[in-house]
């Protein structure tokens, strides 16, 4: 492994993890508010990344607009899906794991009957390459990184400030003495699902550019993002972070050193191995 | 019903003094749970065929004491000797094997099984049934069947549950439900019984009929252990008491005696006591 | 326990029975005889998803395991060149045992947590069958299966299995499903289902009566794994090509919903499920796009409705 290798393969790792951080952050907000499983999360980030071929490859809007669109949009249909689907799911893992398989179906079959089952191609909106220590790498891969920090870092700054942000986390450590001292649950649940619907739009429309956009995106994606939240600790933000990059980093070099299917491996014996010995993950608090 | 297990006649006083060996003995047992020491050095004998109440404040680490007794927990470290044998950590369905049966505080209960099913459920290891046995139903299986089935008719009358018999427990009453749990753990033909608040809850005269009950549970030959907040009730049957208090046993002897104990008079009002 | 069930049940059973060995003489289009053969093989597999539920776990790894049967009866006969009648059982016993050693470590766990520890050891052994392409074929996954050999009953001539005609096939997959089906019900009314409805309704109480809840998990999910392996190696010799995807958590879904739609409580539940769904499917062809949707919104209301 040569170092123009190694930082390939760091490069990559890296824009993995925060694609997973952001994608992953909407699954542990769920989880921790509503205690729901949500399995067509993935099927949002799919759908914000069609949102943004649509505002920006076919209307030609500016990528940035275009991208806080998309989340506008997807963070609108999280919080329909919410109330109508998941309201009376609070609490029930199982069932609403169940309940979000068959909204992806749903969400596959909307986006198939309004785009269409072929693949479609997102122009790059960061064109050049750069050159670092002798490595080639792709500027669009890298704007990823700046612009998902910011991202992450709004939703961090909404959450310790704000006062919604303050309830969300009364929710997730306690929702009884939180809906005693007046907090509305049902507010905040619909919030969390809009603002996890809203971070996996973004992971989505970020990658548009890179890979190719097709109903499909959904699924293998999800269920990383399920790992990367059992990894960290299912009801702690930093641990979900943690694990992304954790996971980011296994893949990228696991992929290149090995090959792409022993990475799936390593993250599904790893989901196992967490299960079982770990459960509440590397940071979370849940005995 | 054959009793593979040899059982003593059931006079409680004259086998005190006579048998040799503990029933049960627990050896300074410490169960921790991170920096707090639910049991501390716990040493006591329970002897066949008595009565012996526990006692403590709440968080005394009474449950807890039961909970490592029957394998839930493993100790930290001592052991628990069953007729000499030592059953430290063994798990709960090996517990119930050697003859180690207990009720739960907060009741345990299939919650959709009728009160019959419980029952037969509760004998699970005395139908001996072949493996294959498990998995369809022969002439000899019938037999045996029979048998357990008038067992458990036999238990639910002992309780005063006949008329409940085809009830889902879910739907009994607290009471009833608390009858039923002794019912089910008298199913596994125990030697030893180990009651947790059986009494709580429960109406004076509900009471009375339960404290009949464990009386006659050990006239039958069942050795018995009771944890109780109720003291004036529990006081009325058992033979000698245990107290425990933040872990540690205070105290240890005749109900009289405990009662009057300045140790465990400042354990329950929390403070020096001046007669 | 109720021993006298209505004679109208009797006569429903008989004529359903009836109807379906009489099918392939009414229905001569092979494409409807396909569909049934379908129905028949995942009714196995649903049947025995419902039969593990009942200690109270739910299993993610039955629909892998299922796959695994079909790739070690299919390597049974094309590798080893044994015949599919040997190969059969010998796949179910294989993947049963394999089944042990996925669900051991998973059996610590339980509900939620099980449930995703199955589906992750489930996941690891089905990109297995991506990665080694020797002997699993990699991602093309197996082909040229072959057939199941000529059968030889006394009385009629033999029995051939081939691409010309489903007949063969359909009643042998009956036939396979009618047993799988009176086996497990057998099962769930010996003691066995006892203990397992104990399991499910107190893990705790039954340790306290005597019960080693950790070794009958193990007994009912193994016998589980026994029937969907069969479901998997019928599959595997009907369809002649398996790959991995065939079997990844996707289908797992779809048995799920059979299940949960066709109800979890009664026997009959996952033959309802896997009749609705996949007749449905095929009155829905014309608008093919939209079956998933339309599942989606089945599940829904199910969930919602009736529980």
């Amino acid at each position: 492994m040569t170092f123009a290798q190694f930082i390939q393969m760091f490069a990559n790792g890296t824009m993995l993890g925060f694609q997973l951080s952001l994608f992953a952050t909407g699954l542990t907000l769920v989880y921790g508010i509503m205690h729901i499983i949500n399995f067509a999360h993935g099927e949002l980030y799919m759908l914000g990344a069609f949102a943004v071929y649509l505002f920006f490859q076919v209307f030609g809007i500016n990528f940035v607009v275009s991208l806080l669109l998309a989340m506008a949009v997807v963070s609108f249909l999280s919080i329909v899906i919410e109330r109508v689907f998941f309201k009376p799911m609070r609490g029930y893992h199982i069932p609403s794991f169940i309940m979000s398989t068959g909204l992806i179906f749903v969400l596959q079959v909307m986006a198939m009957s309004l785009f269409g089952v072929k693949d479609k191609a997102v122009d790059s909106v960061f064109t050049g390459v750069l050159k670092v220590a002798g490595v080639t790498l792709s500027k669009e891969r890298l704007m990823i990184i700046p612009i998902s920090f910011v991202v992450i870092a709004a939703f961090y700054v909404f959450l310790l400030r704000s006062r919604s942000g303050r309830a969300m986390r009364a929710v997730m450590q306690d929702p009884d003495a939180a809906a005693l001292q007046g907090v509305n649950i049902d507010t905040t649940c619909s919030l969390a699902m809009g603002i996890g619907g809203a971070m996996a739009a973004a992971a989505g429309g970020l990658l548009a550019p890179i890979f190719v956009v097709n109903p499909y995106l959904g699924p293998p994606l999800t269920w990383e993002g399920f790992v990367v939240v059992c990894l960290g600790g299912r009801t702690s933000l930093p641990g979900t972070l943690l694990a992304a990059f954790i996971m980011g980093y296994i893949k990228s070099f696991v992929s290149t050193l090995v090959d792409p299917i022993v990475a799936s491996m390593c993250a599904a014996a790893l989901l196992g191995i967490i299960l079982i010995f770990r459960p509440q993950g590397l940071l979370g608090h849940e005995a | 019903m054959d009793d593979q297990k040899k059982r003593p006649s059931g006079k409680p006083g004259i086998l005190k003094a006579v048998s040799p060996q503990p029933l049960l003995e627990i050896r300074n047992l410490t169960k921790r749970f991170g920096g707090l020491f639910a049991l501390n050095d716990v040493n006591f004998d329970l002897h066949r065929g008595e009565i012996l109440g526990i006692i403590g404040p709440n968080g005394a680490g009474k449950t807890t004491l039961y909970n490592v007794i029957t394998g839930r927990y493993r100790p930290t470290s001592g052991n628990v000797l069953f007729k000499g044998r030592d059953i430290t950590g063994y798990p709960p369905h090996k517990i119930v094997q050697m003859g180690i049966s207990r009720s739960f505080q907060l009741e345990v209960l299939f919650t959709h099984l009728t009160v019959l099913q419980h029952l037969v459920l509760s004998q699970h290891l005395h139908t001996e049934v072949g493996f294959l046995g498990s998995f369809f139903r022969t002439a000899g299986n019938r037999a045996r069947e029979k048998a357990t089935e008038a067992r458990a008719l036999e238990l639910i009358n002992f309780v005063g549950l006949d008329a409940y018999m085809d009830k889902a427990a879910g739907d009994l009453s607290h009471g009833y439900q608390r009858s039923l749990g002794i019912a089910v753990a008298l199913g596994t033909d125990p030697e030893l019984f180990l009651l947790d608040e059986p009494l709580s809850a429960l109406s004076p005269q509900r009471v009375s009929e339960i404290l009949d009950l464990i009386r006659t549970i050990r006239d039958r030959g069942i050795t018995v252990a009771v944890i109780e907040h109720n003291m004036g009730a529990l006081f009325r049957i058992c033979d000698r008491v245990v107290v425990l208090s933040v872990g540690a046993k205070i105290a240890e002897g005749l109900p009289g005696e405990v009662k009057e104990n300045e140790e465990v008079i400042k354990a329950y009002l929390g403070g020096d006591v001046h007669a | 326990m109720k021993r006298n069930r209505p004679k109208s049940k009797y006569i429903g059973i008989s004529a359903a029975l009836l109807a379906a060995f009489l099918i392939p003489a009414f229905v001569k289009s092979p494409y409807w005889l396909h569909v049934f053969i379908t129905i028949w093989i995942y009714i196995i597999v649903t049947s025995s998803l419902r039969f593990t539920i009942t200690m109270g776990e739910w299993s993610f790894a039955h629909v892998p395991l299922m796959g695994m049967g079909a790739y070690t009866s299919a390597l049974f006969v094309k590798s080893l060149g044994l015949s599919f009648w040997s190969a059969l059982p010998l796949a179910v016993l294989t993947t049963a045992a394999i089944s042990i050693l996925i669900y051991l470590p998973c059996l610590s766990t339980t509900g939620t947590f099980f449930f995703f520890s199955s589906f992750a050891f489930g996941e690891v052994m089905r990109l297995c069958w991506v990665k080694f392409q020797n002997p699993f074929g990699g991602p093309m996954g197996l082909f040229d299966i072959p057939y199941p050999d000529s059968l030889q009953l006394p009385i009629l001539p033999a029995i051939k299995f081939g691409p010309l005609s489903k007949t063969p096939f359909y009643y042998m997959t009956l036939l396979f499903m009618l047993i799988s089906l009176l086996l497990l019900y057998m099962l769930e009314r010996s003691r066995l289902g006892r203990i397992a409805d104990a399991i499910r309704e107190s893990n705790l109480l039954s340790q306290f009566v005597g019960i080693r809840v950790n070794g009958y998990k193990m007994v009912i999910l193994v016998i589980g794994t026994a029937f969907a392996a069969l479901g998997g190696s019928l599959y595997a010799h009907y369809f002649t090509l398996i790959q991995p995807d065939d079997f990844y958590w996707g289908l797992g879904v779809y048995i799920i919903i059979y299940l949960v739609v066709g109800g979890t409580q009664r026997f009959e539940g996952p033959i309802a499920g896997v009749l609705l769904f996949v007749l449905l499917r095929e009155l829905l062809r014309p608008i093919v796009m939209y079956v998933p949707l339309v599942y989606g919104f089945i599940l829904a209301a199910t969930l919602a409705f009736l529980p």
